[in-house]
């Protein structure tokens, strides 16, 4: 108390401005302070999720669609391996089985079959959901031993008639749709996000543990 | 209106408020932490199907048979085979951890000569076809072939038959091998029971029901280490030696006999045996000779009350160990301390002969039996006198051109400062190994072979298997480095020596190989293996008399040898200890395998020795000391840990650590216990023994 005292009898002293001016710098003192809360709110939330991911296309299109219709449920090209492994994203040789020429009309089916088939040389796919390669994942263990279905954590990647835009964190290197599309961390869908939080919150509720670190980090 | 430094302030604070009610920190340290841990250069398996490819391992006598596992290219992890005749599936931590010997950064990147000094580590790189060409001059400009002497990882096989041609046409007998307990079994063989060339000395473990083991390590690695570690854990076992090892905890019973007094210890068992009327009357009436004479000097010198002051074993133990010996249906007493890496004395390995022959445990179901000769059709023949031509390595002057495949004599044959430096005054030191190895660092030409992963090759097991084998190794990969078989090379060399045109007209070393396998090719090729059969009787075959004939050999030698420097005064006895996870012989552990080591051996680099308290006391040092070990040979740094399961008055030492060469992950860690531990020749065999030696523990 008595050191404000002190300061306004030594303003006062200098002949500073009353009261109505100190009202108004008040006033600009929290202006700025608006202004600075404002900017970095924008910044964070709007500048930084564009600044963070680049945005690039997956080398040609591709309509899950229209592939399910053909061939049918996802295990057809997502298959296990005899010896319980993930195939995960179907290779060349694989594809080829049916695109070996163009069958249809579609400029990404020519795509493909031209600069992939024709030369043996596997597509590059930039694939959305691969986790970091400290993490140990086991589709076996999700889909066989829980019987867990694919849009859990893939979500309706099965009906999308093509591929979107891939979107890849510039310091790790891995897809956006790990942290998820909300750059908040807030999910609806349980595939909006896999984090290990998300994997926890799941072992927590099915299996009464969030299970041990090793379990994943081998 | 002025804007002054308070706007700023809350501007900042505004800005900082907003940052914190933003993602922006949170996303930004968790983006941080996932990049901390996905560096670029950190080594990550390949994604994609996985699928195996056999082979076989070459890095002990084991020849343990592979299932290499890869994705695409590269290899991922290494499995046992499960049609593996000698490991049936299962593997040690050295054979899974040898992808990381394949891609390390020992390995050396293809031929050199060397640039600086000898030992220095400067090379040059040449092609094969200018290494070949000075080998070959070297060779042909010796002035006496005798000068020159080939040490061979393996004795027989496709490989040392090349080197042993090579060396027939220089006109040198000099084909050497390092030595091993075999070598002293096979010889204790031929004067008791008759010995063809190419038999070996085997033991049925599958079917004996208790194990003697003087002093071999049976669960840390002894003859082929899976198989053995595997009759550890379903066996009875009496365990001597004087340290409480693996295989004596997991023992039915110890005797802690004093160091090197294991062949004394079975000699009084015997004697305990035939006082006790104990023996197999019908098995030695009928199919033995000599066990008069025999028996009477063993009653004579080796009574358990007499070898008490020898062993330091009560006669009561040794009765009871004779009981229990007698008493088991097939037992089986094996010798060869540590992994049977080391001879014993001729004296000692009659005496367990002669053990086993008492319970009939000889040429039948769980006992020591015959082992057949390798069918091969180009065999290599048995050098004679290998103690005295080992010997003759570290004479100087004796050995113009050294060639070494796979055995590093700079490691396992430097027994002391004083070996190692006659072995550097050798002329000219030529090395074959895939790994910059003590040898190859000494090299002065480098021909470096793949690694057992990346060749085809036949891998002769000789490690106390009950019936002959070969394994096969196989390409798994394409060689990582500029790296040539061996066999090739020697092929070529060969061929540009005056008149080796017609010893080494093959084109290639694999039509060579198909052709010294003769008849067991197929087989071997096909199945990645081949079995002999076993070379005794059963059932009533045996009990006809068409068993095996024995003969008691009273032995002219010493049976326990004493340690060199006895006279020096120094007060403890050194001994080794083994380890599954140490590799103690050429080859040193791969990085991942160093890491398992227990720190109560390594820690920060450092040998650990174990000590009895009494012998800490003794020696004025405590837990955890730093001390200077010291023998007759060598001197080395060592940190003290106290141990009651060491017999007081020894020092153990973990075997295998102490490699100066490899690279920064494998070299520079430990003490040698091989460089501390000196000679102790067989004055029956001439090889060389050592069990220990004399040794003094100082602080600091």
């Amino acid at each position: 108390m008595s050191l404000t005292g002190e300061k306004q009898t030594g303003r006062e002293q200098t002949g500073s401005p009353g009261g109505p001016e100190k009202k108004g710098e008040s006033g600009l003192v929290a202006l700025f302070f608006i202004v600075g809360l404002a900017a970095s709110l924008a910044i964070g939330w709007i500048v930084f999720p564009k600044l963070l991911y680049s945005k690039s296309e997956q080398p040609f299109d591709f309509s899950h669609v229209t592939h399910a219709d053909e061939v049918g449920d996802c295990d057809s090209c997502h298959y296990f391996r005899e010896d319980g492994t993930f195939a995960g994203v179907p290779t060349l040789e694989q594809c080829a089985e049916c695109h070996e020429e163009v069958q249809g009309e579609t400029e990404a089916e020519e795509t493909f079959v031209n600069e992939y088939v024709a030369e043996g040389k596997e597509v590059p796919w930039k694939i959305y959901s691969k986790q970091p390669d400290c993490v140990f994942f086991s589709h076996a263990a999700h889909v066989q031993g829980a019987g867990m279905e694919c849009a859990e954590c893939h979500g309706d990647i099965g009906e999308s008639e093509s591929l979107k835009p891939y979107e890849e964190n510039r310091i790790t290197g891995y897809s956006r749709d790990i942290w998820g599309k909300n750059i908040a961390g807030i999910k609806k869908n349980s595939w909006d996000r896999m984090k290990m939080d998300d994997c926890g919150a799941c072992h927590q509720e099915t299996m009464g543990s969030k299970g041990a670190c090793f379990q994943c980090h081998k | 209106m002025k804007i002054n430094r308070r706007h700023f302030l809350a501007l900042g604070m505004g800005a900082t408020a907003g940052t914190l009610l933003s993602p922006l920190p949170w996303k930004l340290t968790d983006d941080v932490s996932i990049w901390t841990q996905n560096w670029s250069w950190t080594p990550v398996p390949e994604t994609g199907e996985y699928y195996y490819v056999g082979g076989a391992c070459t890095l002990c006598p084991g020849g343990c048979s592979l299932a290499v596992r890869k994705v695409g290219e590269r290899v991922v992890k290494i499995e046992g085979s499960p049609e593996g005749a000698v490991n049936s599936g299962d593997l040690c931590g050295i054979g899974i951890s040898a992808t990381q010997l394949l891609y390390g950064p020992s390995r050396i990147e293809g031929p050199m000569v060397r640039a600086g000094k000898r030992g220095e580590g400067k090379w040059s790189r040449i092609s094969w076809e200018e290494a070949e060409a000075q080998l070959a001059e070297k060779l042909g400009s010796l002035s006496d072939g005798k000068g020159v002497a080939a040490l061979s990882a393996s004795r027989s096989g496709s490989v040392p038959a090349l080197f042993q041609r090579l060396l027939d046409t220089l006109g040198s007998d000099r084909f050497l091998t390092l030595p091993s307990v075999h070598d002293t079994l096979e010889q204790a063989m031929a004067m008791t029971m008759g010995r063809k060339p190419g038999e070996g000395v085997g033991f049925d473990m599958e079917n004996t029901d208790l194990i003697l083991s003087l002093g071999s390590a049976v669960a840390e690695g002894w003859g082929a280490p899976v198989r053995m570690v595997k009759t550890a854990g379903s066996k009875k076992m009496i365990q001597v030696e004087p340290y409480l090892s693996t295989t004596a905890s997991m023992a039915d019973m110890w005797v802690p006999a004093k160091p090197g007094t294991e062949g004394v210890f079975a000699l009084s068992v015997a004697a305990a045996m035939v006082q006790e009327k104990l023996y197999d009357h019908i098995f030695v009436s009928t199919a033995t000779e000599g066990f008069d004479a025999f028996s009477a000097w063993l009653l004579e010198n080796y009574a358990p009350e007499k070898a008490e002051a020898v062993t330091g074993v009560s006669p009561a133990m040794v009765k009871k160990v004779a009981v229990a010996f007698a008493g088991a249906r097939r037992p089986v007493a094996i010798c060869g301390r540590g992994k049977g890496e080391t001879p014993v004395s001729l004296a000692e390995a009659l005496a367990v002969f002669a053990l086993n022959a008492l319970k009939g445990s000889v040429q039948r179901d769980g006992g020591l039996v015959k082992v057949g000769a390798l069918p091969y059709a180009v065999a290599t023949a048995e050098t004679a006198d290998l103690g005295a031509k080992l010997a003759e390595l570290t004479e100087p002057g004796k050995t113009e051109l050294l060639m070494d495949w796979g055995t590093n004599p700079f490691y396992t044959l430097a027994t002391s400062d004083k070996a190692k430096e006659s072995l550097a005054a050798i002329g000219t030191i030529v090395s074959f190994s895939p790994y910059m190895d003590e040898t190859a660092a000494m090299a002065d030409l480098i021909l470096p072979d793949h690694t057992h992963l990346e060749k085809l090759q036949d891998v002769p097991v000789r490690a106390g298997l009950e019936r002959p084998t070969v394994n096969l190794a196989q390409p798994a990969i394409d060689p990582v480095m500029d790296t040539k078989h061996t066999g090739d090379v020697l092929i070529s060399v060969g061929a540009q020596l005056e008149g080796g045109s017609d010893s080494f007209g093959w084109d290639d070393y694999e039509t060579y190989l198909e052709e010294s396998c003769g008849e067991m090719w197929e087989t071997l090729y096909d199945e990645g293996t081949w079995q002999g059969d076993i070379a005794w009787k059963k059932g009533l075959e045996r009990i006809l008399g068409t068993s095996q004939r024995f003969t008691f050999v009273i032995p002219e030698g010493p049976v326990a040898l004493a340690a060199e420097g006895a006279a020096s005064g120094l007060p403890f006895t050194l001994v080794p200890r083994w380890s599954l996870r140490i590799a103690s012989g050429p080859v040193a552990d791969a990085p991942f395998t160093m890491k398992t080591i227990s720190d109560r051996m390594l820690t920060k680099g450092v040998s650990h020795v174990e000590l009895h308290p009494k012998t800490a006391r003794q020696a004025g040092l405590k837990d955890g000391d730093t001390a200077t070990l010291s023998t007759p040979f060598g001197s080395a740094k060592v940190v003290v840990t106290l141990f009651e399961g060491v017999m007081p008055g020894v020092v153990a030492l973990a075997a295998g650590l102490g490699h100066t060469a490899f690279d920064d992950y494998i070299g520079g860690k430990g003490a040698s216990y091989t460089a501390l531990s000196g000679t102790m020749a067989d004055p029956a065999t001439g090889l060389n023994c050592t069990w220990g030696a004399k040794a003094s523990l100082a602080k600091g």
